[in-house]
């Protein structure tokens, strides 16, 4: 069986030889990568990005304090400020993957607060504006040597490469065997770099929503069903997808189509 | 007037064969849906739901509380199939999914 580290330069030199004129960190805008025509738009949508107002909001909710006068500051290494390229991170005392998203609404509950609802609203802008303060850190997600740690990341790696839904299709069916090909309209965006811009504001959305929003929309589109937010079958497939993305900048929040 | 009660014996016997044929659809859905609903959980358990299978048996339930039990059968039938096929996907990723590994 190979090491998570092994299955990481697979991933990723699967990329760089499908695009070699393509540099890794430029993954991170997935499918603008790729396709010069939606990069056009993209860039131009780009000067006034959709998602700064919420941004600015998510800031204010960052530093509003809690009832009891803690800050989220307080429940995070250094202040929360530049950490979201070690996020999921697998906490081993509770032998599970916590999320950015996961924390954050630990945070609150641990302050008296009440829990956010996952996947948009609050929580997006929140994370958001802790994406950005990470702007061009490179992600970095550790699995620690610990049984229930791998066993997460395999978890992860079978649901990605795992066919679901009445369609039949994998995560990987898109997003790797098809990468670069049409959808419909639609060119698929490589795996490689889907992490990096999470919140993403998309258009059809209309709104910020987090990485397991995203994964629910691709549920849908295979006709699986999709799972709660922080469910352990989502946190697990975003620690494999993340650590297959180490070494790739930061570069959100970022807007979609 | 033994014609009359003939024909009246003909029309009794008749309403008790449509009766026994009603209740007998009625526990067909029933048992359609509770068949239904049992590989629907499996497949929840397997971690392969498909989201067209709830709205199926969501709409069975409908058509058994309008009575109209043969589209409640049907609809539950169609259930039960498409669970099967996500349990049968659930068994062959097991193993399959090592298949789509970058090489």
């Amino acid at each position: 069986m190979a090491t998570p580290e092994q299955d990481k330069q697979t991933f990723q030199n699967f990329y760089s030889e499908r695009f070699p004129n393509i540099a890794l960190e430029d993954f991170t805008d997935g499918v603008y990568a790729l396709d010069q025509d939606a990069r056009s738009q993209w860039e131009a949508m780009s000067d006034f990005p959709p998602y700064e107002d919420d941004l600015e909001l998510g800031e204010e909710l960052y530093n509003t304090a809690f009832k009891n006068g803690q800050h989220y500051a307080s429940c995070f290494e250094n202040e929360g400020d530049n950490i979201r390229q070690n996020y999921p991170r697998f906490d081993i005392d509770r032998g599970m993957v916590v999320t950015l998203e996961l924390a954050i609404n630990e945070c609150r509950t641990n302050n008296g607060e009440e829990a956010l609802a996952y996947k948009q609203g609050d929580i997006a802008k929140i994370s958001a504006y802790m994406a950005s303060t990470s702007e061009g850190s490179l992600i970095n997600v550790t699995i620690p040597d610990n049984a229930k740690a791998l066993s997460a990341y395999e978890a992860g790696k079978q649901y990605f490469y795992s066919k679901r839904g009445q369609l039949n299709f994998s995560c990987a069916n898109c997003h790797v065997q098809n990468v670069g090909r049409k959808a419909r309209s639609e060119t698929l965006s490589p795996a490689l770099g889907h992490t990096s811009h999470f919140p993403v504001y998309r258009l059809a959305w209309g709104s910020l929503g987090t990485l397991h929003k995203r994964f629910d929309a691709c549920n849908k589109q295979v006709r699986a069903q999709p799972l709660d937010g922080q469910s352990e079958a989502y946190r697990n497939l975003e620690y494999f997808l993340t650590y297959m993305n180490n070494g790739l900048p930061i570069n959100g929040p970022a807007s979609r189509k | 007037m033994k014609s009359n009660y003939i024909f009246i014996l003909v029309l009794l016997t008749l309403f008790s064969f449509s009766a026994n044929a009603h209740s007998t659809s009625e526990s067909q859905a029933e048992k359609a849906l509770q068949t239904a609903n049992e590989l629907l959980a499996k497949t929840i358990v397997a971690g392969h739901q498909w989201n067209t299978i709830k709205p199926l048996i969501d709409q069975s339930k409908k058509a058994l509380q309008a009575k109209d039990f043969n589209n409640a059968i049907s609809l539950a039938n169609e259930a039960i199939d498409q669970s099967k096929l996500a349990l049968m996907q659930a068994e062959s990723e097991k193993t399959n999914w090592l298949y789509s590994l970058p090489k």
